[in-house]
């Protein structure tokens, strides 16, 4: 762990002095945990593709600031999670429902991607029904391992309304798991 | 809980690899593109804390104290769009064939491939011609056909003032609006009638093969119509949200209507095909250009993403429905044309004061030519179109 940090911390120097291959390294190393952490809160391909994009865009310009003594994960996971948030809430306001990619096709004569559950798994299932907030918890705590005061940090929450919510999660993907179940 | 954790690392993620490559493509090129931060920027505040305190003692002690603050000011900077590193000083030359139009704030201006450009002095905007033989200028209440090189063919006045002006797809009618109204007159200057008493300031769109003359228009309150114009007959109609400018693809299979957010895909006769709307965290979305291909259904479009203020351009086979981002910079892009041969898309970025070039095809590339504003005598041009073969 402190080699990779050490790793980590010499990929983030080399970037600032202007290494692609060092950047690269980063990219490579943290993509895609941020990409199915993306995909697990939003439930959209191309929303998650975006928002690590543009994750990986905000890091980069904001590289040169980068406390290179911390690690570099935590923050590039609390934007990803945080504008998977946002994205989840303001689809959910919009009431918007639609398949993947950029193009929404009204008539059967053009070819359309074909939209399918993107879940075959009960768990996975069952994770869709929670809301944004929820998902995100438990993709921080289960996807990414961040203790409960980690994420209470990122989310810049209280620690107590974090794990309200990781049981609450639970609870209900229990729930759903078992109506599933039946 | 273990099974959670294995289902999250387990689950189907569509495309992760795809996604991974287009990702690093765009992060990479930004990393190229970005502005270097010198030693003392990056240590800004530390050097920010020491400047303070020399700049109290300066201060107490001597009056230049006041030209350290300012120097201050200096050290901390402000962003600012710099566009392509290491863009060409000038427009020595396009990447490929073709003249490219663009109106600027002195008028009009021709660019050859080898980059020598003509302006037509005292027109305000034109277009071209299908073969690029000739343009169809405005300018106050009139509109004109011109050459290239600026001889005046013919010309016409009307009362109200008069833009929006194109040609059919062979040369023999010329649309144009002249105040609320949309007029239409014969390719040799002849014959000139109102076609329809009212409309909505969106210049009109013939359709870009016949054997008809098939043209599009908006109506004042944004229904979109489109009707042989020899005949008035009415082809179809649809609505769109606030069209700002209608697209035929080179075919004249479909026509797009762009709005502010939004672009709308139908058929001649109103059926929809498909919409694009940008649907990312940007907040509220933008699409401020669009372009067909000149070959197939493919569809470029600008879009701006106010929240991060960065701007993408992407390219949609609507067959597919997957969009390609080919490139991604700060700022605004506002205006796209295609090369003929659809090799290269011209991209007009003022904030950076560049006009850019990417190839649509095979390995990513960006050209880029700075110092727009001064090439074109002040202000940035609007394209107007990247047209065929030198004649």
């Amino acid at each position: 762990m402190a080699g990779s940090r050490r790793q980590e911390r010499a990929w983030v120097q080399g970037a600032r002095a202007g290494s692609a291959a060092d950047l690269e390294a980063l990219f490579r190393e943290h993509w895609a945990r941020a990409y199915r952490a993306a995909y697990l809160v939003v439930h959209d391909a191309a929303a998650a593709e975006d928002i690590a994009q543009e994750a990986f865009l905000a890091a980069l310009r904001a590289l040169d600031r980068f406390d290179r003594r911390r690690p570099f994960g935590p923050w590039l996971h609390r934007i990803v999670v945080n504008r998977a948030i946002d994205w989840a809430r303001a689809r959910s306001l919009r009431g918007e429902v639609f398949a993947e990619g950029l193009l929404e096709l009204a008539a059967p004569a053009v070819e359309a991607p074909v939209s399918r559950s993107p879940f075959p798994d009960a768990t996975m299932a069952a994770l869709a029904g929670l809301s944004p907030e929820h998902r995100a918890v438990i993709v921080l705590r289960y996807l990414l391992e961040y203790t409960p005061g980690e994420i209470a940090e990122l989310l810049e929450l209280p620690r107590g309304t974090v794990n309200s919510r990781l049981r609450r999660g639970l609870d209900q993907l229990g729930g759903r798991l078992e109506k599933g179940d039946r | 809980m273990t099974d959670v954790r294995r289902s999250l690392r387990s689950a189907p993620v569509p495309d992760e690899e795809g996604a991974a490559e287009r990702a690093w493509s765009v992060v990479r090129v930004a990393f190229v593109e970005r502005e270097p931060v010198s030693w003392p920027r990056r240590h800004a505040r530390l050097l920010l804390a020491a400047a303070i305190v020399v700049a109290i003692v300066a201060a107490a002690v001597t009056p230049p104290g006041r030209a350290v603050v300012g120097s201050l000011r200096d050290a901390i900077g402000r962003e600012k769009v710099v566009g392509v590193r290491g863009a060409e000083p000038a427009l020595f030359r396009l990447p490929t064939g073709g003249q490219v139009l663009v109106n600027s704030r002195v008028g009009p201006w021709i660019v050859q491939p080898n980059g020598s450009k003509r302006l037509l002095h005292g027109w305000t905007a034109a277009r071209w011609s299908p073969s690029a033989k000739y343009v169809v200028a405005t300018r106050g209440h009139e509109v004109a056909a011109l050459t290239p090189r600026g001889d005046v063919r013919w010309s016409l006045a009307r009362r109200g003032r008069v833009t929006g002006a194109s040609w059919s797809f062979e040369g023999f009618r010329v649309a144009y609006l002249n105040g609320t109204q949309l007029r239409l007159v014969i390719g040799n200057g002849e014959g000139d009638h109102m076609l329809v008493p009212r409309v909505r300031p969106v210049p009109p769109a013939w359709r870009p093969v016949g054997p008809k003359h098939v043209l599009a228009y908006v109506d004042p309150i944004g229904g979109v119509h489109v009707i042989d114009a020899d005949t008035r007959r009415a082809v179809g109609d649809f609505r769109a949200e606030r069209p700002q400018e209608l697209l035929w693809s080179a075919d004249g299979a479909m026509i797009a209507a762009r709005s502010r957010g939004l672009v709308s895909v139908f058929r001649p006769d109103g059926t929809a095909i498909a919409s694009i709307s940008r649907r990312t965290l940007g907040a509220p979305p933008s699409i401020p250009a669009a372009a067909f291909s000149p070959r197939g259904h493919t569809l470029a479009f600008a879009s701006y993403d106010a929240r991060a203020n960065r701007s993408s351009i992407s390219l949609v086979p609507l067959a597919s429905g997957l969009a390609r981002r080919l490139y991604t910079g700060p700022g605004h892009f506002t205006g796209l044309s295609w090369s003929p041969d659809g090799k290269w898309l011209l991209v007009a970025w003022p904030d950076a004061n560049q006009l850019l070039f990417l190839r649509t095809r095979g390995p990513q590339k960006a050209r880029a030519v700075s110092d727009i504003r001064r090439q074109f005598q002040g202000g940035f041009p609007d394209l107007a179109g990247w047209c065929c073969a030198a004649q």
